[in-house]
């Protein structure tokens, strides 16, 4: 018996000597990755089961979850994150759809500059965008209500009332989300080959039928692919509550994201911040893998 | 026929008015940006402001701007240097190296991408108070190397690589270093370029943990130093929105100098990715 | 070819060696931003001459590390410079005693203190605010001045400062400066409004009833676009001073023990409603609801609200500089005025003492020669401090008498500071609930009563469980 192990090990010990230069190649991505992604993954479950505030742990099992399961602002953040990404998602795809479609036959230069416009929020970093946006739904002073009061309407205090607190955030989260799609659209659009058209109007189809059955099958990929980044971005949306409303008016904008913030750095309170990662990071992967698995069974590629 | 350049038509304006609505909170950051605080909260608005000063400006420049540009330069370029380099080693040694246990290293690495990264935040932000690397760079570039992204796109780039060209390098008797320095990373130039953009873009809009790890004015990146302009005892609009040109200007400069590569790149970051 | 190749693998790796070097000083840089200057100069030869009580303290050898905020900045020097200068007085005293000064920055200081405390590299001496100076006492992180004080010392401090001093019999800040926040009212509105006469301020206190406030706003109101009062409820940010506005109706925040929270009774419910009908009312500024603690005051500048909360000595000094720069009416006329108080109720003023504290690093003899020097600071630089900052003394002694009116005013107002409940422990969590119902209130998404027992509730339960640990 114990030869036999011995033997297998030593082969393990040979084969390792030859891959000697691929262990040095990746050594440096792995060992970094070891300490700094892999290690914290399995630390952050673990922390997830203490209270722990930098100076003690004290083990306390699942409590941080089911104190979770019961804090009605956790939940309130948790529904929140949905509605993000439920609202930002389809408006996300369609529009950046749309848009791609529209710019696609045109000429060069006017399809960089639409595709420069739609993209500035994106290079331009979050932050700006949320500030500018801030500016902009300034309760007194924002331009916004300047010209919703001059063609006749109530002014709207955008951040601060329930109805429009949140519709207010989805923009400025759709104003930095779709830049990336539509500069993918346009370049799936410009990959369909036009013999394909050609045959389709040689048979006959309207340009709807064109859009319904060559164009849109043929996007499948790209728009699986923008549903789940987007989806997962949506998620994530942090900077946008930080910076805007601190997740009000009373938790109507609060996201995941921000509630873990505030409850690791604000109050030091690390195991329930990390019971709220773990939580996270649980929904961002089953719904990556529902949108792969139901999604990506009728795509042709 | 007329229908179909009706609907079409429309489409362009109704794009056209859309491509004004996103380009007009730019021009307005723009022009408050040169306005006194009088100016910028005026009622009704200067839509093209009359009475302009730089005072924004030099309020911001005679303050920690410039250290403030400078860091985050620094950091996003350091990252981008660190990531390709490093990810182009272990992309290729992924897709061409024969190694015990490849196949599992490579899929822990991947695995680990499906997850958000706020999962890792609160024991990074412990690891990283132990090493004492709060308000440092490092603090900044380490995890975003660890984040396997570019492993993955190198290897799915490399692996496109045909072998005969690397085994006939290796025939040679160059050792391995050689083969990868000459042959196989001017070969994945382009999957480098694109994972630059891609690294640069994360690095330079990486807010969450930069708000977590620094916390001294001086070491604080252009999102930092912004965003901490409007916690000030009182809100200048005017110095807000100069702050905010500055942090996205040469972001959108470089995007408009090299608009081709970053299509390209994100193109590729999608379909490998 | 080969040679352009092995070009670029050296101007590579000169790169890559570069870069890592400005790592390293990026790193350095990191670490030492923080004005960091010793103060150690020798400024005076041993002189064998003094007594023998006065040789030991020449004896006493000593390494301090002291960390302050940007608080105090003398006419063209830098931050730390003042506490620099005493420093050196200090050690005409003690010259073997070395002290580091490191200043630490608003925004990210009290992480940084948590972070030294956490990992036992916290310094010796801290100025700061006594909300968080009292929490790392009470954490068990400071040693007490109970030892160094003598009564005279305490009766010169004000009752009230050192009360926010103290927890449970020991001293843990030694006060230094104290800033009373009461309401800032922009005169020259009242002057067009023609009614600069329901301002109480013919009265020494300048107190005034709820009535009189309310006539004062709905007169001021009636101007076009001017709002009587700001308010806000954006973040957590200057809280204390609506619930202090509450307070004045009667109510407490929490009892003196910090076990139950207290504000939701009758007295509070009234302060609550009149906040949300004077809302409703058109008295305080639209959109108070996602407004910040610092928004309030552009709206106040600009003469879009006549009366503001968290008026403070910084006002006056700002408003001058704001008018050569012709960024405020050239009328623009401060005054302080006390929060109105209902019926019955004496008037009641927030107020934050600042100070001294003296960090456990396990070293008797280092924390004894550290309270030493805190005492030196905030006792023989006291008025020089509160001149600095335009601040209210927080001594009987003291001889800061401004000559700004409104100064003068304010710096009378701290004898009647009363509690915020700020030392409760969990405070900033607690803090952290009250924005979210105060926003449910104004827009009517609660009423005013259900929002306060909501607010007390999450509170009770922030304060159970910090108290059952």
């Amino acid at each position: 018996m114990e030869v036999k192990y011995l033997k297998k090990f030593r082969q393990i010990v040979e084969k390792m000597k030859k891959g000697k230069e691929g262990y040095l190649f990746i050594a440096p991505s792995f060992i970094i990755f070891m300490i700094f992604t892999l290690f914290p993954i399995v630390k952050s479950l673990i922390i997830s089961l203490f209270e722990y505030d930098l100076s003690s742990y004290k083990w306390i099992g699942i409590n941080n979850y089911l104190v979770l399961i019961e804090d009605k602002v956790f939940l309130k953040a948790l529904i929140n994150s949905f509605l993000f990404a439920l609202f930002n998602v389809p408006l996300t795809i369609i529009l950046s759809l749309f848009i791609s479609i529209t710019i696609h036959p045109k000429k060069e230069a006017s399809k960089s500059f639409y595709r420069a416009a739609f993209y500035l929020p994106v290079v331009s970093s979050i932050v700006t965008i949320t500030l500018i946006w801030k500016w902009i739904y300034h309760p007194i002073f924002g331009i916004l209500n300047f010209i919703i009061e001059n063609i006749g309407f109530n002014r709207i205090n955008w951040l601060g009332d329930y109805d429009f607190a949140f519709p207010a955030l989805v923009i400025v989260l759709l104003t930095i989300s779709i830049g990336q799609p539509i500069l993918l659209y346009v370049a799936s659009l410009g990959s369909i080959p036009k013999t394909y058209y050609e045959v389709g109007r040689i048979e006959g189809v309207n340009r709807l039928q064109e859009y319904r059955y060559i164009t849109w099958p043929l996007l499948k990929p790209t728009t699986l692919y923008i549903l789940v980044m987007t989806t997962i971005a949506s998620f994530q949306t942090f900077a946008i509550v930080q910076l805007m409303t601190g997740g009000g008016p009373f938790y109507t904008t609060s996201t995941i994201v921000y509630q873990l913030y505030t409850t690791a750095f604000d109050f030091v309170k690390l195991g329930l911040a990390s019971a709220m990662g773990i939580i996270l990071t649980l929904i961002i992967v089953l719904i990556s893998v529902f949108q792969f698995k139901f999604l990506s069974t009728d795509i042709e590629y | 026929m007329k229908n179909k350049n009706f609907s079409s038509v429309l489409a362009s304006i109704i794009v056209f008015v859309l491509a004004i609505l996103f380009l007009f909170p730019f021009y307005w950051m723009l022009t408050t940006s040169f306005k006194s605080q009088t100016v910028a909260v005026k009622i009704p608005p200067e839509w093209i402001p009359v009475n302009l000063t730089l005072n924004n400006y030099i309020n911001l420049f005679t303050g920690p701007a410039l250290r403030w540009a400078f860091n985050s330069f620094f950091v996003s370029i350091l990252t981008v240097f660190f990531v390709c380099f490093f990810s182009a080693m272990a992309g290729y040694a992924f897709a061409k190296k024969e190694f015990w246990g490849r196949n599992t290293l490579f899929w822990i690495m991947i695995a680990t991408m499906a997850l958000p990264r706020q999962v890792i935040v609160i024991p990074l932000y412990e690891i990283m108070i132990k090493l004492g690397l709060t308000n440092t760079y490092e603090s900044l570039i380490l995890p975003l190397i660890a984040w396997p992204f570019g492993v993955f796109l190198m290897k799915q780039y490399t692996q496109t690589l045909h072998s005969e060209i690397l085994d006939a390098a290796g025939i040679d008797g160059s050792p391995g270093f050689k083969i990868f320095y000459f042959i196989v990373l001017p070969m994945v130039k382009p999957g480098i370029g694109a994972l630059a953009i891609f690294t640069f873009m994360s690095s330079w809009n990486d807010y969450f943990w930069q708000l977590i790890m620094i916390n001294q004015d001086l070491m604080k990146t252009l999102p930092l130093g912004v965003a901490g302009l409007q916690t000030q005892h009182t809100k200048d609009y005017g110095l807000i929105m100069a702050g905010s040109t500055i942090a996205s200007l040469p972001m959108i400069v470089i995007f408009l100098s090299f608009q081709k590569y970053f299509q390209s790149g994100i193109t590729m970051g999608a379909v490998k990715g | 070819m080969k040679k352009l190749i092995s070009k670029t693998f050296i101007l590579l790796v000169i790169i890559t060696l570069t870069l890592t070097m400005f790592s390293a000083c990026g790193n350095s840089i990191g670490k030492e931003t923080p004005v960091k200057d010793s103060a150690d100069n020798q400024t005076e030869k041993n002189d064998y001459t003094k007594e023998s009580s006065e040789l030991d303290e020449k004896n006493e050898v000593a390494d301090l590390v002291l960390w302050t905020y940007p608080f105090f900045i003398p006419e063209g020097k830098k931050h730390g410079d003042f506490e620099k200068e005493i420093i050196k007085e200090f050690q005409k005293d003690y010259p073997n005693v070395k002290v580091n000064i490191e200043t630490i920055a608003w925004d990210g200081g009290p992480e940084k203190v948590n972070v030294a405390i956490a990992t036992k590299s916290a310094p010796d001496i801290l100025i700061d605010a006594y909300m968080r100076i009292m929490e790392y006492g009470m954490k068990g992180h400071l040693v007490s001045f109970n030892d160094v004080m003598t009564e005279e010392d305490k009766n010169d401090i004000y009752p009230k400062v050192l009360e926010q001093c103290t927890f449970d019999g020991k001293i843990y800040q030694y006060p230094w400066t104290s800033a009373a926040v009461v309401m800032a009212v922009n005169k020259e509105l009242f002057k067009k409004a023609d009614a600069e006469d329901l301002l109480p301020l013919d009265r020494p206190n300048r107190e005034w009833t709820i009535e009189e406030f309310e006539k004062a706003l709905d007169a001021v109101s009636k101007l076009d676009g001017v709002y009587g009062l700001t308010c806000y409820a954006g973040n957590e940010m200057g809280d204390a001073s609506i619930r202090m506005f509450i307070q004045n109706f009667g109510a407490d925040v929490v009892n003196s023990d910090y076990t139950k929270v207290l504000i939701n009774d009758d007295s509070g419910y009234k302060g609550m409603e009149w906040l949300v009908n004077a809302y409703k009312k058109g008295w305080i500024i639209k959109g108070a609801e996602s407004l910040t603690s610092s928004d309030i005051f552009d709206i106040w500048f600009q003469g879009k609200a006549a009366i503001t909360f968290l008026g403070s000595s910084w006002m006056p000094d700002r408003i001058e500089s704001m008018k050569k720069e012709g960024t405020v009416s050239k009328d623009f006329e401060v005054v302080f005025v006390n929060m109105p108080h209902a019926e019955g109720v004496s008037t009641k003023v927030e107020g934050q003492t600042s100070g001294v504290c003296v960090f456990d690093n396990d070293d008797n003899q280092k924390a004894l020669i550290s309270k030493k020097l805190s005492i030196f600071m905030a006792k023989n630089y006291h008025d020089e401090g509160n001149l600095l900052l335009g601040r209210a003394p927080v001594r009987k002694s003291s001889a800061v008498k401004y000559e700004n009116a409104e100064l003068r005013w304010l710096s009378g107002t701290i004898q009647n500071l009363a509690d915020t409940g700020a030392l409760a422990p969990g405070y900033s969590e607690i803090r952290k609930k009250w924005f979210p119902e105060f926003q449910a209130a104004l827009t009517g998404f609660k009423t005013p009563k259900e929002a306060l027992d909501s607010f007390a509730k999450e509170a009770q339960k922030v304060l159970d469980e910090h108290n059952n640990k």
